[in-house]
């Protein structure tokens, strides 16, 4: 441990960094103060376990009676308290299982480890009156969401896909621009603000079939948080959000699966161990078939798209001793879209994380991980002479460690290192011999992102608990490539280029960094109330290029350099929580203000794909958002769901020195996925033992477009001028989504199967994306897009055995 | 991005919804009125045209279709870098018009546009130069069964170390084989038709990617098999300044849209002509300067199976060749 501390201290000293030492000197003093107090008090530290998969079970309360104290486990199943020395009753529950209580001794510290049965029917699942978890008003953490994946095939879903992310923006403060758009915006960020992390390795394209799926396969997945404020230190890197994805460990005891059948894919997953109660290894993948519905489809110009993807996981779990534990995961995603007409797209995400986690003793772990990620778009054009084939890749290799120490219940102290290599291509045209164009390739960008990062949870009074800690971020920008230099004082353009410096392989273009501190507050303001309060910074080096309202298959990433500065982000925020029925009923508000400096934008007209000079096309921004989030949530009874009610709004604005620059005439104006108001309902009845039913409701503003000033003729056309950008809205959006389930098992309890029957849309709202303009001999009409503007019915059959 | 629009429409069929697309009607922002020009100087012969008009309230779901407003009584000249100018006369309403034997454009040479309107308001364009375009090598056509005509291809090539811009314009005349049978008043039919179809997309393309090398199959029209008559086929390859290019592309690109997730937010396309006082207030439309180089072809459409149907008339009155549009004038000597 010393010796880690002492690499950190070097780290700081190397930057400089006064405020970061004093920091870290601070929790170091406080972790060894908090050690020298506890004499009579002992540790259980215990491993909570599905009965049948063995598989660790994420968010099971654990409760010891005598001294009403509890505590909820970890990613891994694992939970440590500190109580005092004798014997005690305690109740394990957590939704989805039944409750076990069991007799401990823990005279001295202990080490326990107890199994859990799933209860497999929707009836008791509903029906348990266990104690209800009061994580979210205990626990100091904030505007942070878990995702229910146990309930996650029961959302109603358009194409009868089970899906993660659709399933995130259920909840308050995610959004998007629209239906069949790819990826998510948190509270008024853009969708490359998000850190997306499967097992640890971040991905840089989330979506199937251009956006109308999540890419990873929800089988295969344990948990999904995501953080939409108060960003733990341990994360950094992007602005808005972390949406950290683990996926699920093989059953190191039996042979068991899992699978679905639907319209548009089917899946299988596979576990088993390789030695018992030691190793084993999961399996998971996902095949679609959208072409047989395109084949049935009579139109001979759409009737030749041809679509499919695949994913596959697969997950090595070791755990040679019982203080130590090895994973290997991995992953791979692949699109192909080819349109009837000459180009098809092509993207593939894949990743590869090892990961060693130790425990020294029951108050210290830690964990070192190495993994790396990939991703890769190919756009080729199939027309005669003008053949080509553009691709771009990305690639991210990382490494990190961090050590963890939870002494107590008063104190736990996390620090960790990471370091991450970017290789981006931003663009390779290969051209067939005898083609009209000519092979071309914009340089790669290099740069490292090194970051060192330290946090300390306290309780400083019983009621006042406070979480303080920071990362420092360095990143560089490095060569080998050609810098293209601007004149002064001219807007940047090719033509102001005065000269051009090549820099030599590993030479360092542009360096910047900073603190990201993070900090929360949380008051007990009551027996089931509290008061929250959160500040943190993030910034982010690497920045996605795109021009256009959604991901688009040709977008790609740039690192900041010379000319295109970090993104920095702050986000103050608040919230009050209160429970009432015994936790059943969970209610909360917060409110949130960010301010957001150096956002990409794009000058009128830019060119962005093939661009040599690009930064000469694109604009510094700055952005503000701010809103407040209702929810409430009914865990208990039979009819459960919930209310979520979010105002917000997100600005943005474009001040150039140089006036043809600014948009709005610098003014701020609403992003492109500004929705104010935003409510949605979500509801879970059982009709039956085996018969549920599910629906959502959700309603949003409108986002934002721009109408005509007027319209003009030029060279015998109709074209329309429009002087302003985001100044109106297109009409407001709202749906309502039910499903149908029925579960079953069988009498040998070895197979389970459900049939799901969704109804996506189900009063046939056309809903707008987008509104677009026409003029027709003269007439003007003005036209709306709607993506899935109907009912659309699917179903889907799962087993488990 | 119109292969987008498949994609949403293969998601609408595939699901049987039918449209997905919708007629709407919206508030309207009316901020018409502003100066549009419409302008081109080449080195081919004069008389050059220049269209000036005032922008309309663009109303959706109008009934009253909604024409250009002309601006007349302009003062209308173009400079060039010698010190010469010369004013363009009215000829009909909004169209000004230097003489057949005025000003011709020349390779080299940098040319402008004076607007001086009736307020006193005194709009000019940034001086563009003409530059040489290299000759058109030649035109092939390619009959496809498929869609039924033939599709026609300028083959040229690219001068080396110097970016080009190309814009081709291109039309065509094919004659309508109108038989007293198809005709509503035989007793006034010509044997021959003569219909004019013009390429109304924006056919651009830069060298960025192709500098020095051969520009071969670059598609430049297409023509329905309807008539077993003569194809004539004229294509005018011109040279277009950098920000000449950059706005026409944009104006294609608006003609694009589809409202998919593929469309960049609209903006404003900027052209080069502002108020020499006030260089905010930029007009609308662009003064382009153009070297051009012609190709004329003729092809036989005989002996192919597959002849689309006569196309139905457009007007329902009138003598033979009116309820076509088209003219039974002689076609003039057919040379490049």
């Amino acid at each position: 441990m010393k010796l880690h501390f002492s690499k950190l201290l070097l780290i700081c000293l190397a930057k400089d960094t006064l405020l970061l030492c004093v920091l870290i000197f601070t929790i170091f003093q406080t972790i060894a103060v908090a050690t020298a107090q506890d004499g009579k008090l002992v540790r259980v530290r215990g491993e909570i376990l599905d009965e049948r998969t063995r598989k660790p079970l994420v968010g099971a309360n654990v409760y010891f009676e005598e001294i009403r104290k509890g505590a909820i486990t970890d990613a891994d199943g694992f939970f440590t308290l500190q109580v005092p020395a004798g014997k005690y009753n305690i109740s394990i529950s957590i939704v989805g299982y039944g409750v076990i209580k069991q007799e401990i001794d823990a005279t001295n510290d202990a080490n326990i480890s107890l199994k859990l049965s799933e209860k497999i029917k929707v009836l008791e699942e509903v029906e348990i009156t266990e104690k209800r978890t009061d994580e979210n008003v205990k626990a100091i953490e904030m505007s942070k969401i878990q995702l229910d994946i146990r309930n996650l095939i029961k959302i109603p879903v358009a194409f009868g896909e089970a899906d993660i992310i659709r399933a995130m923006m259920l909840q308050t403060g995610v959004s998007t621009v629209g239906e069949g758009a790819g990826g998510f915006n948190v509270r008024g960020g853009r969708t490359d603000q998000n850190l997306v992390l499967l097992d640890e390795a971040p991905l840089f394209g989330t979506s199937h079939l251009l956006g109308f799926f999540t890419n990873v396969n929800p089988d295969a997945v344990q948990s999904v948080s995501l953080y939409k404020g108060g960003i733990p230190a341990q994360y950094g890197g992007r602005l808005s959000s972390v949406l950290a994805i683990r996926t699920r460990s093989g059953n190191d005891t039996i042979v068991s699966g899992a699978g679905g059948v639907g319209l548009m894919a089917s899946r299988f997953l596979i576990e088993a161990p390789i030695i018992k109660h030691k190793a084993s290894i999961l399996v998971a993948a996902r095949v679609t078939y959208p072409n047989y519905l395109i084949s049935i489809v009579q139109n001979p110009t759409y009737g030749n798209s041809k679509a499919s993807f695949y994913d596959i996981n697969a997950k090595l779990e070791f755990k040679p001793t019982i203080k130590d534990r090895i994973i290997l995961s991995s992953y791979l995603s692949r699109d192909v879209f080819r349109l009837p007409t000459d180009t098809a797209f092509a993207w593939q995400s894949s990743s590869a994380t090892f990961q060693w986690n130790h425990s020294f003793s029951s108050a210290l772990f830690s964990s070192v991980t190495a993994l790396v990620s990939d991703y890769k778009i190919v756009v080729s054009g199939n027309r005669d002479k003008f053949d080509y084939e553009l691709t771009n890749t990305i690639n991210h290799k990382e490494v990190k460690a961090n050590i963890i120490y939870n002494p107590s219940e008063k104190l736990n102290a996390e620090a960790g290192v990471s370091t991450i290599w970017y290789t981006l291509n931003p663009a390779t045209l290969k051209v067939p011999e005898g083609s009209n164009l000519i092979a071309l390739k914009i340089p790669n960008e290099q740069g490292r992102e090194m970051a060192v990062y330290a946090n300390a949870e306290l309780q400083l009074l019983p009621s006042v608990s406070l979480s303080l800690g920071t990362r420092y971020s360095f990143f560089q920008n490095v060569g080998a490539r050609p810098l293209y230099v601007y004149a002064d004082n001219l807007p940047r353009t090719v033509l102001s280029i005065t000269d051009t410096i090549q820099y030599a392989k590993g030479e360092v273009l542009k360096g910047y960094g900073g603190l990201e501190p993070r900090i929360s507050l949380r008051f007990i303001t009551g027996k089931s109330s509290s008061l929250k309060v959160s500040y943190n910074r993030t910034r982010q080096y690497i920045h996605l290029i795109s021009n256009t309202t959604a991901i688009a298959p040709a977008d790609y990433w740039k690192l900041s350099d010379p000319y295109i500065k970090p993104q920095v982000s702050d986000q103050y925020a608040i919230g009050y929580f209160q429970n009432f029925k015994d936790n059943g009923l969970e209610a909360s508000i917060e409110t949130y203000y960010k301010d957001i400096s150096n956002i990409v934008e794009y000058k009128n007209g830019a060119r962005l794909l093939l661009n040599k000079n690009i930064e000469a096309d694109l604009l510094p921004a700055i952005g503000k958002a701010y809103g407040v989030e209702f929810t409430l949530k009914k865990n208990y009874g039979k009819l459960q769901g919930q209310i979520g009610y979010t105002y917000s709004r997100s600005l943005i604005a474009v001040q150039s020195t140089f006036d043809q620059e600014s948009i709005n005439n610098g003014a701020f104006f609403p992003s492109n996925f500004d929705r104010p108001h935003n409510l949605i309902i979500t509801a879970r009845y059982p009709l039956s033992k085996k018969w549920t039913i599910s629906g959502n409701f959700t309603y949003a503003t409108g986002v934002p477009t721009t109408l005509p000033d007027s319209r003009y003729q030029f060279s015998n056309k109709t074209y329309i001028n429009f002087s302003l950008r985001n100044t109106d809205r297109i009409p407001d959006y709202h749906r309502l989504d039910i499903s149908l389930i029925y579960e079953s098992k069988s009498v040998s309890k070895k197979y389970a199967s459900s049939v799901i029957f969704s109804f996506y849309n189900v009063y046939f709202r056309r809903n707008p994306f987008s509104i677009f303009y026409g003029n027709r001999y003269g007439y003007d009409q003005a036209y709306k897009l709607s993506i899935l503007g109907t009912l659309i019915p699917s179903f889907t059959y799962n087993f488990k055995f | 991005m119109k292969k987008l629009y498949s994609f949403i429409y293969f998601i609408c069929f595939s699901l049987l919804l039918g449209a997905c697309i919708d007629a709407v009607n919206l508030p309207i922002r009316d901020e018409s009125g502003k100066l549009v020009v419409e302008g081109l100087i080449s080195n081919a012969p004069p008389p050059y045209t220049i269209i000036l008009s005032t922008s309309v309230t663009y109303e959706s779901g109008s009934v009253v279709a909604r024409l250009p407003n002309p601006l007349s009584g302009v003062s209308v000249a173009v400079l060039d870098d010698m010190g010469n100018r010369e004013v363009f006369k009215e000829t009909i309403n909004g169209q000004y018009k230097n003489t057949a034997n005025g000003m011709r454009g020349q390779v080299g040479r940098s040319y402008q546009l004076e607007v001086i309107m009736p307020d006193g308001r005194k709009f000019v364009s940034i001086a563009e130069k003409l530059m040489a375009v290299s000759p058109i090598d030649s035109v092939t056509s390619e009959y496809s069964k498929v869609l039924k005509g033939h599709s026609f291809y300028v083959n040229t090539h690219d001068p080396r170390g110097e970016r080009n811009y190309y814009r081709w314009t291109t039309y065509g005349i094919g004659s309508l084989q109108v038989s007293p049978v198809s005709n509503p008043s035989p007793a006034s039919c010509s044997p021959f038709c003569w219909q004019y179809i013009e390429n109304k997309t924006l056919n651009l393309l830069s060298d960025e990617f192709i500098d020095g090398n051969q520009i071969q199959k670059q598609k430049v029209f297409f023509a329905p098999y309807v008539s077993q008559s003569d194809f004539y086929l004229e294509v005018n390859q011109s040279s277009i300044s950098k920000d000449a290019f950059r706005y026409l592309q944009l104006l294609e690109d608006q003609r694009n849209r589809t409202g998919s997730i593929f469309d960049p937010p609209p903006a404003s396309i900027l052209g080069n002509i502002y108020n020499a006082n006030d260089s905010k207030e930029i007009a609308l439309g662009y003064f382009i300067v153009s070297g051009v180089s012609r190709k004329r072809i003729i092809i036989k459409r005989t002996g192919l199976s597959d002849r689309l149907p006569m196309p139905i008339p457009l007007a329902f009155v009138g003598k033979c060749c009116d309820v076509y549009f088209g003219t039974s004038q002689a076609i003039p000597p057919w040379r490049d």
